[in-house]
């Protein structure tokens, strides 16, 4: 048995490409074939020798010995007519042979070359994730937490209570105090009047700068996503113009888009981002005491809703503020035909009370009437037939609807 | 090539080829053992062609395209495989012969040449 017999599987056949020289035709007899022929022509060429000399008159058996004596090693003869038979054979199959080792090691090294890629691709991923981080980490000072893991857009208490207090003070780059009362604080869109926020809930916060008593408050919406969204309370308001909000530190970092109108400004104050510190944040360091000994008294009285002039208000030094003086300040109710109540609400996380009068029932009888309080928020809000704030109602409504 | 017996020369190397074709081109097709027996005769018994020479060079004239072979009956009815020369052996013949005569021929003046011209000629 030949050792391409021996093996166990079938070597394919090599298809001849055209235009090339047209290969010796291997032997198209079977192995067994030739075997056989072979052994027949060299039978008959020691019967026919044996023949002659049975009719020289020897024995037959004697001249069958002799002409195979004669003959030779049929064995050996054999081996070499049958090489000569399937040398074609033997050497395609050869070349098939090595040309299967070659594509066989030619796909094993493309998939090597493959997995050493990918493995090479995912180290130089993982390097370059780290060496952003290391990026990351030098461009913040050390210690700091990341955006994304302190604030969750799922969950706004994450930040909201780092805007909630009351008086902040605006700052430059270094930390040196510019302006001092500014009033920020979140309320959510909601539930205006018990101040609570719902996840995903856009919150707003109003800003005012004390060097613009009785100008029209500024209302920044914080988003989770750090957007920042402005707008008056006529609603008007560009999302796409805000700008972008954050924290530093303890510090709230206010980026306002030189397109958004409503802030615009004599100074420019969008020129640069605008830069807040918690009053209390800072204790007694930033020049903080030099202007309020309480950091928790705003000084200034928030008035919204069926109001000729609504906006923010200084509250009086000296003397009792009391809701009835405050409306008429404040120009009284753009309506009185309306049913309106009197809603105030504190700003003041300590104190956290609302007070509600009817405006009919404190007309009628004036011992309703109560003192305001520096930080209290008074709206003026109308009532529908069903008790209810008209406002109210259709905020609650457009929640259910989202 | 096993050693030739007393009387029986032994075939120059690469003219056992030239004989078969030889053979085959005058004789007609022939089987491996009619070849042998016609180059012994025509040789007077001198050539005595062995057979695990003979059948290995047919079977590598064939695969050269020299002859070309058929399996028939012989005189005596039995099967035979009988070769016949080709063009391409008929050709191969020809050049064989003349590179054998060439041969031969500076053998042959080689041989007949006398003493005198053997002598070493310094210029």
């Amino acid at each position: 048995m030949s050792w391409t017999e021996a093996m166990p599987f079938k070597l394919p056949r090599v298809p001849r490409l055209p235009g090339l020289p047209r290969l010796p035709r291997p032997e198209g007899r079977s192995e067994a074939q030739i075997d056989r022929d072979l052994e027949d022509e060299f039978a008959f060429h020691i019967d026919r020798s044996a023949s002659e000399m049975v009719k020289d008159g020897v024995d037959p058996n004697e001249a069958r010995r002799q002409a195979a004596a004669r003959f030779g090693d049929v064995v050996s003869i054999k081996r070499k007519c049958r090489r000569i038979a399937l040398k074609e054979r033997i050497m395609l199959q050869r070349v098939n042979f090595v040309m299967m080792i070659v594509v066989m090691l030619l796909v094993i090294g493309v998939g090597v070359q493959v997995v050493l890629m990918q493995r090479h691709n995912a180290m130089s991923l993982e390097a370059i994730k780290a060496h952003l981080a290391i990026v990351k980490s030098e461009a913040r000072p050390a210690g700091l937490p990341t955006l994304g893991s302190i604030f969750s857009a799922d969950d706004p208490s994450t930040w909201i209570d780092r805007l909630k207090p009351g008086t902040w003070q605006q700052v430059d780059q270094n930390g040196e105090k510019i302006r001092d009362g500014v009033m920020l604080e979140i309320l959510a869109d909601s539930d205006i009047h018990n101040r609570t926020t719902m996840p995903g809930v856009r919150s707003t916060a109003f800003l005012h700068l004390p060097d613009r008593p009785g100008g029209p408050p500024v209302f920044l919406g914080f988003q989770s996503n750090f957007d920042l969204l402005i707008w008056n309370r006529k609603d008007e308001y560009n999302p796409s113009a805000g700008g972008r909000w954050t924290f530093e530190r303890d510090r709230l970092l206010i980026d306002i888009s030189p397109a958004a109108p409503l802030i615009t400004t004599s100074e420019g104050l969008y020129a640069e981002p605008l830069v807040f510190e918690k009053r209390d944040a800072r204790g007694s360091s930033g020049g903080s005491s030099t202007t309020n000994d309480n950091p928790r008294s705003p000084g200034y009285i928030y008035t919204d809703g069926s109001i000729a002039r609504p906006g923010v208000y200084g509250y009086p030094s000296v003397g009792r503020l009391t809701v009835a003086r405050f409306m008429a300040a404040s120009g009284g109710v753009t309506d009185e035909s309306k049913k309106i109540r009197v809603s105030v609400t504190s700003l003041d996380p300590d104190r956290n009370e609302s007070r509600h009068v009817m405006l009919s029932d404190l007309r009628n009888d004036p011992s309703l009437d109560f003192d305001l309080n520096p930080g209290d928020l008074v709206l003026f809000e109308e009532i529908g037939d069903d008790g209810k704030p008209v406002k109210w109602q259709e905020t609650k409504q457009q929640a259910k609807e989202s | 090539m096993a050693q030739a017996p007393p009387g029986k020369p032994e075939l120059l190397q690469g003219t056992l080829d030239m004989m078969i074709l030889k053979t085959l081109a005058s004789g007609g097709a022939n089987h491996g053992y009619g070849i042998a027996r016609r180059i012994m005769q025509v040789s007077a018994d001198v050539l005595q062609v062995e057979e695990g020479s003979l059948y290995p060079a047919l079977h590598r004239m064939e695969k050269r395209g020299f002859l070309e072979s058929e399996w028939r009956a012989s005189e005596a009815n039995r099967r035979a495989k009988y070769y016949k020369l080709t063009a391409r052996g008929r050709t191969q013949l020809k050049t064989e012969a003349a590179e054998w005569e060439r041969l031969v021929g500076a053998i042959e003046k080689v041989m007949n040449a006398k003493a005198a011209e053997f002598e070493v000629k310094v210029s």
